[in-house]
């Protein structure tokens, strides 16, 4: 699990590497863990990260890089298996578990995780909070769907192009 | 700037990097607009609608899912509430759905709003006439019947036994759609091109692309409205675009050897049957019954001879452009029939021009 403000990175058997969020927090996870993201791979792979120096990363904060390192830390041993073809149905059925508890979540929160998930290059929790909020979308009307996430209010030109488009496929909603 | 490109430049002088350097850097980018303190300073709505500014491919991700998941009606409906939210998912949503030819998904439904029917009415009128009609479904359109054509069947002069002669007034389509660049109203443009193109090669075997090719150029050399010589009343010369497209059979030619009627379906009509037809564009010169429901007047002479070649086509004037079957309707087996149709009916328009072929009255058959 993440350690906030832990010093040096040697002291376990795997290869630990510091993360400092934009708020200046620093996180010590698994090599392996961080790797997840394809942004830090490359820096990893260089060397980077190890000792005291930690990678800063100036696009996420403490609070949604403890998610996303959360996500890295459960994620990592299938990781390695190269898509863990030999993972038993209960590993994949826990991991499944983990992923439906871990979006459900504030929206807000949910917006922060896409787009470190997004800058960090993490595929696969890229591609979960997509599909949650798909799934947020899912049955509800354009104003619904403003509304679900925090629009502001629609221009009059825009609730104009809205209405046109109400006319058109309006039965659709029926 | 992306963090990769962050860490990359932080990464070249790491070592040598203080955390107060690091912070005058961010400070001096103004990047960290993601960093909590921003985000507690923000007023709460504001924090909310940054969903509004999701970057374009991260949206993109949101929506291909949602797209891959909805395949039919009515979830689909998810899709295109999505291009309704803001212009740009709008954009999005446009870019990410194909039609349906290509996905077999339909999603903004052109073939439902044009023409629009849902409920087809087959009316028989005097001896030998029906028209049909529809109920419009498109939510832009006051609901009400409206005609769609008119099929005339005249009795030929062999009495019951022979070819018969068939006319159809297309109310929905102007003479002017088998012009070049003509257009059917409503119709999405960018389909009719292909269609033209292409819609008989999908059945596979008959239509070789050269005779189709053949066709398409005859079409283009002489156009309809030269022909609009004051035949029809009350049309000045401005107005015969105006003028519905009317449709006749090709005549059947008789056969000596056979004794027989024949008509080329080009391997698609294997039974011989007096609900066989072939629609070609009528010359408009022909006064078309224009809606008028009396038994039709006597067309042209018919083309018996054989036909021309194509290339001589140019110089036979009236007869060459309208060789390109439309629609063709035949018997392959018992109660078993094939029906082509192009542009530019509809399949609805089609189906129901081929319906009238069953009608039995008395001077049909």
């Amino acid at each position: 699990m993440a350690a906030p403000e832990s010093g040096d990175g040697n002291n376990g058997a795997a290869r630990m590497v510091t993360l400092i969020s934009s708020d200046n927090t620093r996180f010590e996870v698994e090599a392996a863990a961080a790797s997840l993201s394809q942004t830090l791979q490359l820096t990893i792979l260089d060397g980077g990260g190890g000792g005291g120096d930690g990678i800063p990363l100036p696009n996420v904060d403490s609070a949604t890089l403890s998610k996303v390192l959360e996500y890295c830390i459960k994620h990592a041993p299938a990781a390695a298996n190269g898509g863990a073809p030999n993972a038993t149905a209960v590993d994949r059925a826990e991991l499944e578990r983990f992923d439906n508890e871990f979006v459900n979540i504030d929206q807000s929160v949910l917006y922060s995780l896409i787009m470190a998930a997004h800058n960090l290059e993490i595929e696969g929790l890229q591609s979960l909070v997509a599909k949650k909020v798909a799934d947020m979308i899912k049955g509800k009307s354009p104003m619904e769907i403003r509304r679900t996430l925090g629009f502001p209010d629609p221009t009059p030109e825009e609730q104009a192009e809205m209405n046109a488009h109400m006319l058109e496929y309006g039965w659709a909603y029926e | 700037m992306s963090s990769r490109n962050m860490v990359r430049d932080l990464r070249e002088s790491l070592g040598n990097i203080s955390k107060r350097n690091f912070e005058v850097r961010i400070h001096h980018r103004g990047k960290s607009l993601g960093s909590s303190s921003d985000m507690q300073e923000e007023p709460v709505v504001v924090q909310q609608s940054r969903w509004a500014s999701l970057p374009p491919e991260l949206l993109r991700d949101v929506m291909e899912r949602l797209e891959e998941d909805e395949n039919s009606w009515p979830s689909r409906k998810d899709v295109v509430a999505c291009a309704s939210v803001c212009r740009t998912w709008r954009d999005i949503c446009k870019d990410i759905v194909r039609t349906p030819e290509f996905c077999s998904k339909l999603t903004f439904p052109v073939s439902l709003k044009q023409p629009p029917y849902n409920a087809g009415r087959l009316r028989s009128q005097g001896l030998a006439s029906r028209r049909f009609s529809s109920r419009k479904v498109s939510p832009k359109v006051p609901t009400g019947i409206y005609p769609i054509a008119e099929v005339n069947y005249e009795l030929n002069v062999l009495g019951t036994r022979g070819p018969r002669r068939m006319q159809c007034t297309m109310h929905s389509i102007p003479a002017s759609a088998v012009e070049p660049d003509g257009v059917v109203p409503g119709q999405p443009k960018e389909l009719f091109p292909r269609l033209f193109e292409e819609s008989f090669r999908s059945m596979g075997t008959s239509f070789s692309k050269n005779s189709i090719a053949d066709s398409s150029m005859d079409l283009s050399s002489c156009r309809f409205s030269e022909f609009s010589g004051g035949g029809i009343m009350d049309y000045g010369d401005d107005a015969d675009k105006e003028s519905p497209l009317v449709l006749r059979n090709k005549m059947p030619r008789w056969h000596e050897q056979l004794q027989c009627w024949c008509l080329n379906f080009r391997g698609r009509v294997t039974v011989a049957s007096v609900k066989n037809f072939q629609l070609i564009a009528s010359v408009p010169t022909q006064p078309s019954c224009a809606g008028v429901c009396v038994p039709s007047q006597p067309a042209p002479p018919a083309q018996m001879q054989p036909q021309c070649p194509q290339t001589q086509a140019s110089s036979s004037s009236s007869s060459c452009s309208h060789d390109m079957v439309i629609l063709q309707f035949g018997k392959v087996a018992k109660d078993v029939y094939t029906m082509d149709y192009r542009y530019p009916l509809s399949a609805f328009q089609a189906f129901a021009i081929c319906l009238t072929s069953f009608d039995t009255k008395l001077a049909c058959e």
